[in-house]
């Protein structure tokens, strides 16, 4: 691991990103866009299960439709995250909203493609919603947890 | 102009949203995390023009589900937006980024009305059908690359600041 953190520092790459002016930014931007789609999609599931909106579309095709864009878009924001992150291993290592973050954000992803995902495709797959209390839990924890790692991102600066 | 954002960059309150240790921070997080119920929620109407989603469901369907959350999104974006320009008028104001941030909200403004008012019209006509006009996937392009853009824009400005 320190042979790694010792590589990230020496990398040629990696030292042109971190000298760079703009090339921190566009992949922030990067991780910005995919988390942009990756949180609109668990907005609108939870949205619908939770019974505020998207009523009239059914469960089943939202997560069928959302699905195909939430695995590449939650790519892309690791991807361009894992760069921010090795240009400046030792920075963010020690940052305790980023051990936060990512910690939520592991949670996060076994949640959504287990319990969120086995409940999601079991529910009754019929364009009038009938929200159950359990539905609207599951909407309320889904957009808790992947808000969490939103706001721990956000207080990584915070804690510099 | 300036002499108007330098005035409003001393009030009272905008210095006390800029040097804050928690007021700043949390507008400037809501405003990023915002962009989910936002641009998250319209960027798939979008792709439903450009029949890359939810192609089974008619266009006005999509459009009736994502309209409350566009309208209310949006609106914590502006609210949010004009706090964290109000804080720093004056150094937002001469920021080549900001700038360019500003016109590409312009244009998507201006490309969704041309949409409202060439296309909305008529859209019973294609609604149901396979066929999108080509104006209209055009337009929906357009919609994201100005989004993706205003982001960029949003993200680099706060490195000039």
């Amino acid at each position: 691991m320190n042979d790694f953190i010792l590589w990230c520092y020496k990398a040629p790459l990696l030292e042109w990103f971190r000298n760079s002016k703009y090339a921190i930014p566009v992949l922030q931007s990067f991780h910005i866009m995919g988390l942009t789609a990756v949180l609109g999609v668990v907005c609108i599931l939870s949205i619908r299960l939770i019974g505020i909106g998207f009523l009239k579309i059914s469960l089943g095709t939202l997560w069928r439709e959302l699905s195909r864009w939430f695995v590449p878009a939650l790519c892309l924001t690791i991807s361009a995250g894992v760069m921010i992150a090795i240009t400046d291993p030792t920075r963010y290592l020690a940052n305790t909203p980023f051990r936060i973050k990512m910690a939520c954000l592991a949670t996060a992803i076994l949640f959504h493609f287990t319990i969120f995902r086995y409940i999601v495709r079991n529910a009754p797959d019929v364009e009038v919603p009938r929200t159950t209390a359990g539905h609207a839990m599951l909407g309320c924890a889904s957009l808790l947890i992947w808000f969490s790692v939103g706001w721990g991102g956000r207080l990584i600066a915070f804690f510099n | 102009m300036l002499e108007l954002c330098q005035w409003l960059q001393n009030t009272t309150l905008a210095t006390s949203i800029r040097q804050s240790t928690l007021a700043f921070p949390i507008i400037e997080g809501s405003h990023v995390l915002a962009l989910s119920i936002s641009v998250g929620i319209v960027m798939f109407l979008d792709l439903r023009l450009l029949r890359m989603a939810f192609v089974t469901i008619p266009v006005s369907r999509v459009m009736k589900q994502v309209g409350p959350w566009m309208i209310g999104g949006m609106s914590i974006m502006m609210l949010t937006g004009f706090l964290l320009f109000f804080a720093q008028a004056k150094n937002a104001y001469t920021n080549d980024f900001f700038r360019v941030k500003m016109l590409l909200l312009f244009l998507g403004a201006i490309n969704a009305l041309y949409y409202q008012v060439k296309y909305f019209p008529r859209m019973a006509d294609w609604d149901l059908s396979d066929k999108v006009p080509t104006g209209v996937k055009v337009i929906a392009a357009l919609s994201l690359i100005f989004w993706f853009g205003v982001i960029i824009c949003g993200r680099t400005m706060a490195y000039e600041i």
